[in-house]
């Protein structure tokens, strides 16, 4: 062998002396790998040889057997994980020479170029890492390709479609696999970065640990920062932390594979996915993702490799080499948890963050040497990462926050919401839109939402200090007096239908509690006086705090032109809600979504019905039991309905519903009455196809004589006695700790918030002739807020289980209803009367007459 | 010919190494000798490529060594420690270090184990310590390299092993004129093995030279003046570079650089009565060239 042949294979024979120095290690992993993949091949191919597939209709449901294989699967799934995780130590091992002094002498004396040692110890991490990888994949494919005979055989006469599925698992199996093995790449890339820059094994481990969560951590509040979409759990956050991230890229590809499943099985996956109405090929996502990751990855080996050619034999033992790595985790690690202040509770976040900093420089330091440094670069830090949120809050994230691209500039538009009142409820609706009408109102739509919320943060940003913290950044945004329009929702329409409503339904009338301005009394002069003990800061009570948003969340994605996407995540006041609503519910898609959303639901009630006929040995006469719930308010029960022949006319069904819902005006929605609900979808009075068909099928709306499986009515509906309950809170000013009421029992609970001491239950009849029966009532509650900040301390009204703000200019309102009320004795207390007072047991009730407007009042005990 | 030139290493604020300059020639058995941290082994560290200079340069045969290859080739260096190949046996060590030495020969690693006889299929790990050294010492010399480094490699070797492993190393210098660099705190070793020998002290060397010449170059005189009653002091023998000056009763002890000659002349103006010149050890020399430099060892007198 010449000389120059042997220089060109020295750094194979160091990749090998890597190998051959890590046997052991490697052998861990091919045993970890072979207990992954193949067995979970296997266990798979097995559920597929041995359970019947009748019924079955996807591979979803292939995997529920209740065979008891799904666990094997999950034990697969840890040895995988526990064999991915090794990464970290193959690249801790292979680099030894950076962490362990007695190997520097030997390693860094071989005839070899720092970028040779590099490249053969980098080899021979990989080799030890992805090779056992490798075999267990191949051995995967031959355990599915070997299996699937049995597969076939065993299901030829009941499985047509084996061909489709064997086709899906192997696209899944091949896109998972390779998917897989780019992010080992990356994540052992990573890991050898770090390993690079830090000169000790305990540094390596934990720092290789803190900066695999940190990224994504990181990355993704910084998102939340910018789209408001506080929700993790929404792949267009992974769409982002999955092209940076070893573990984003891990959840990023689980989505996409996921994704490319529930195509498959869409509709019936109702109950885990939204009701899409389109869905993207998965491909050209996936191959831009692995380009993406073999770049992150080609850079993070470059790196690498440079931090290693300028790192000196000497380093190791050094806790970190690169301290700028060590930095970057730690501003990395406060900007993650200055994020969090958007919680609220910054003061605590700050000391968890200075515990946390001055822990990780005692061990980077090894003692408290030199610890004022240390001191002064938390400051640093903190300061830093204050000033860098503050940046990015008050610049709206450089105007990222406001941005809408132009309307022409986008392709297609993706909106989704999920409403949670009766009408929409359980249904998620993904809708995307290519229409260049629809997608030109949503731009504007977006537009004006902005410009709105501008305004309203103009308006009320004085009082917002402590609002702020507690939901998002924007929220103060969406806090706005409610319109017209909302009253006359929450009052007119919905007001039988909302959630609140029904979960008082059957526990207690709704009760009205009047808590009264009180006054404070000087112990030496007697004198009285009201305000003295305000808190202006504090405009509600804290227990209040949380009820005033009854906002409508709305997700808006952008795909443009160009190929970048923007998204936005917003929580819309009733106005909004409304307008956005007109924009979507007159459309094609809405429709043909709420009718998938029928229609799935339908098959899924089938089905189950059909599995129940099944195991209970009774003959397939097959019905169809449809839930309806009348909005009649003489009846709140709930009525079934068979229908013979039901998977027949499942399809005419909902092709009428979605007939119904197209013709359907955006007026039409806001002002058809809801005659009842359908597999939970509302079936509106306008929906005259839907309503023709089921007639003919003996369902009439109101007509529940007829109706088959009568369930238990028995109940007496709240809503028969029109009674509507309210309370009202004083404000804040009102609010004493000192005050003392002479001869009264009711003193010591008097100012506190949770326990009212005056329990008035007020009834009210509540019917479209509030306005003329009850002005005073009428106009409070016209002047009622759900949404509304503001600095001032204004009165509280609790009206059907909700809170209601009474903006501070209709105080007077608020005093009104009280006065009216004729409480002589609460209006004693507010004047002192101790003979009115004055030991006073009490359990009062008062009641507004329907006879002549007044509020009358009653005394018990 | 290995060569430091101007060369600067530091350690964060240490400098181990301060613009030192030094020429080790080939087929020379070169013996480094320093306090501790004067910077004896990063000398041998920068000859084999481990660690690069902040400042001049480190050549093999005119080459800088740090991270090239062909010269790093020339090179073996034994460090102090024997546990990085604790994981080996005696056949996979010879295995590894053959894939990275072309020279390396099979025949003369057989014949030198055949004359030591260490365990060849068990764990260097379970070796005592002196056979680990031993094992590693007949791997480098039969890695045929033309230059090798030795940081305390005799230590834990018994004598008569000592003996068998020197004769190996000289065996190799007669045969293919090897350059053995030793670092050893033994002088007696380096005495014994070395033919040149460097003194480094707070990273600067202090002399550099053939041992003979050094041995004749200091001289412990033992004196007696004829003018008894005056005390004599250093400052009186204005022309003599005294290393050590003492007087016990009426005789003086001097440890002076120079010829034999040059001292009796600088002494001569005094008159001395007795002048007993006798040669020093390179363990005096040592001692008293650090004393002379304020390493002294009666700090605790």
């Amino acid at each position: 062998m010449t000389a120059t042949s042997l220089h060109k294979s020295l750094p194979f024979r160091n990749a090998l002396r890597v190998v051959k120095q890590n046997q052991k290690m490697t052998i861990v992993t091919c045993i970890l790998q072979l207990l992954g993949i193949p067995l979970g091949a296997a266990a798979l191919m097995w559920e597929l040889v041995t359970e019947s597939h009748d019924g079955k209709e996807d591979f979803i449901d292939l995997m529920d057997t209740g065979h008891g294989y799904e666990m094997y699967i999950v034990i697969a799934a840890l040895f995988l994980g526990v064999a991915v995780f090794m990464g970290m130590f193959a690249a801790i091992n292979s680099f030894i020479e950076t962490h362990k002094k007695t190997k520097v002498d030997m390693l860094y004396a071989l005839p070899l170029t720092g970028t040779q040692r590099f490249f053969s110890d980098y080899a021979g991490g990989c080799i030890m890492y992805i090779v056992p990888y490798m075999i267990a994949v191949l051995l995967g494919w031959g355990v599915i390709f070997g299996l699937s005979p049995f597969v076939l055989w065993e299901n030829d006469q009941e499985f047509a479609s084996f061909g489709e599925f064997m086709g899906e698992i192997v696209k899944i199996y091949a896109l998972a696999t390779l998917g897989l093995f780019f992010l080992m790449l990356l994540y052992y890339s990573l890991s050898v970065l770090v390993t690079v820059c830090c000169g000790t094994l305990f540094e390596s481990i934990y720092t290789n640990i803190l900066l695999n969560g940190l990224i994504p951590g990181t990355v993704a509040l910084i998102i939340a920062l910018v789209t408001n979409d506080l929700s993790f759990e929404f792949e267009y956050t992974w769409q982002i932390i999955g092209f940076m991230s070893p573990i984003g890229g891990l959840i990023y590809l689980m989505l996409l594979i996921s994704g490319e499943i529930t195509d498959t099985i869409s509709p019936s996956s109702y109950q885990f996915a939204a009701v899409q109405t389109t869905s993207h090929d998965m491909i050209p996502s996936y191959l831009r993702w692995i380009f993406a990751i073999f770049l992150l990855t080609a850079v993070l080996t470059a790196g690498a490799w440079l931090l290693y050619k300028r790192r000196k034999a000497e380093d190791v033992g050094k806790p970190f080499i690169y301290t700028a790595a060590y930095y970057v985790m730690l501003t990395l690690a406060t900007v993650a948890v200055l994020c969090a202040m958007r919680t609220g509770v910054f003061g605590p976040v700050l000391i968890a963050s200075a515990i946390g900093y001055f822990i990780m420089e005692v061990i980077r330091k090894r003692g408290f040497k030199r610890f004022w440094l240390s001191v002064i670069t938390y400051v640093a830090t903190v300061g830093l990462s204050i000033g860098g949120y503050f940046l990015l809050t008050a610049t709206g994230c450089f105007g990222r926050v406001n941005y809408v691209p132009a309307s022409v500039g986008v392709s297609s538009v993706r909106v989704e919401f999920h409403a949670d009142d009766n009408i929409y409820r359980t249904y998620d609706y993904v809708l995307e839109y290519t229409d260049r009408d629809v997608i030109s109102e949503v731009t504007k739509f977006h537009r004006d939402l902005i410009g709105f919320q501008k305004s309203v943060k103009k308006m009320h940003s004085p009082g917002l200090s402590n609002r702020r913290n507690e939901y998002s950044s924007n929220y103060y945004a969406l806090q706005d007096p409610l319109s017209e329009e909302m009253l006359k929702e929450r009052y007119a329409k919905l007001v039988y239908t909302t959630q609140e409503y029904d979960s008082n339904y059957y526990n207690e009338f709704p009760s009205y509690t009047l808590r009264l301005p009180v006054a404070n009394v000087d112990d030496e002069s007697g004198e009285k006086s009201v305000g003295d003990w305000l808190d202006p800061k504090n405009p509600l009570p804290d227990e209040a705090k949380g009820h005033y948003i009854d906002t409508h969340q709305v997700r808006l994605t952008y795909y443009t032109l160009t190929g970048s996407t923007v998204h936005r995540v917003y929580d819309l006041n009733a106005d909004y809600w409304r307008r956005f609503l007109d924009i979507v519910q007159g459309t094609g898609l809405y429709a043909e979504a709420t009718s998938k959303g029928m229609s799935s639901r339908m098959t899924d009630q089938y089905t189950e019905y059909v599995s129940y006929l099944k195991k209970n040995m009774i003959p397939g006469n097959l019905r169809l039991q449809m839930t309806a719930t009348p909005r009649d308010a003489q009846d709140t029960a709930t009525h079934s309905a068979y229908i013979k022949d039901a998977p027949q006319k499942f399809e005419q069904l909902w092709q009428a519903y979605r007939f119904d819902l197209e013709a359907m005006t955006a007026e039409d929605f806001r002002t058809s009455e809801i005659k009842g609900y359908l597999s939970g979808l509302p079936m509106y009075s306008k929906c005259a196809k839907s309503w023709e068909l089921l007639k003919e099928w003996g369902i009439e709306p109101f007509n529940t004589a007829e109706w088959i499986g009568y369930a238990d009515a028995t109940y007496d509906s709240a809503f028969h006695n029109q009674w509507m309950g309210m309370r009202i809170y004083a404000p804040d000013q009102y609010r004493t700790a000192s005050v003392d009421y002479p001869h009264s029992t009711l003193t010591t609970n008097f100012f506190k918030y949770g326990d009212p001491a005056y329990e008035d239950t007020i009834y009210f009849s509540y019917d479209d002739s509030l306005e003329k029966t009850y002005p005073e009532l009428y106009a409070l509650l016209s002047a009622a807020r759900k949404n509304y900040v503001t600095a001032e301390n204004c009165y509280v009204i609790n009206f059907n289980g909700t809170d209601y703000i009474i903006p501070e200019k209709d105080s007077d309102l608020a005093e009104a209803v009280i006065a009216k009320g004729s409480f002589c004795m609460l209006d004693s207390v507010m004047k002192n009367d101790p003979f009115v007072t004055g030991g006073a047991s009490v359990d009062d009730s008062q009641f507004f007459s329907d006879a002549d407007g007044a509020f009358s009042e009653q005394y018990f005990g | 010919m290995m060569q430091l030139q101007q060369t600067v290493k530091q350690f964060g604020d240490f400098k181990a190494l301060d613009c030192v300059d030094l020429e080790i020639r080939e087929g020379t058995a070169f013996g480094l000798l320093g306090s501790n941290g004067a910077g004896k082994s990063t000398i041998l560290r920068l000859f084999s490529g481990i660690y690069s200079p902040e400042g001049g340069k480190v050549l093999i045969d005119g080459e800088n060594v740090y991270d090239n290859v062909a010269a790093k080739q020339k090179v073996f260096f034994i460090n102090d420690e024997t546990i990085q190949f604790a994981g080996f046996t005696l056949d996979q060590l010879k295995k590894f270090y053959m894939q990275f030495y072309p020279n390396f020969s099979d025949a003369i690693f057989e014949r030198l184990e055949s004359m030591i006889q260490l365990p060849r299929n068990r764990r260097i790990s379970t070796y005592s310590k002196g056979m680990k050294r031993q094992a590693i010492i007949i791997t480098a010399i039969a890695c045929c390299t033309p230059y090798l480094l030795l940081d305390e490699a005799f230590d834990g070797i018994d004598p008569t092993m000592r003996i068998i492993v020197k004769r190996m190393l000289v065996d190799a210098m007669c045969e293919r004129n090897l350059t053995v660099v030793i670092s050893s705190h033994n002088l007696k070793e380096i005495n014994e093995m070395c033919d040149t020998a460097a003194l480094l002290h707070k990273g600067k060397i202090i002399f550099n030279r053939q041992l003979d010449s050094l041995k004749g170059a200091v001289h412990k005189v033992q004196a007696v003046f004829a003018d008894k009653e005056r005390e004599f002091t250093a400052a009186d023998f204005p022309g003599l570079e005294i290393l050590h000056f003492e007087k016990t009763q009426s005789i003086y002890h001097i440890i002076a650089k120079g010829e034999e000659d040059t001292i009796r002349a600088a002494l001569a103006p005094q008159n001395p009565v007795v002048a007993d010149m006798v040669p020093l050890t390179l363990e005096e020399i040592f001692i008293y060239e650090l004393e002379g430099l304020g390493y002294d060892s009666n700090v605790f007198a």
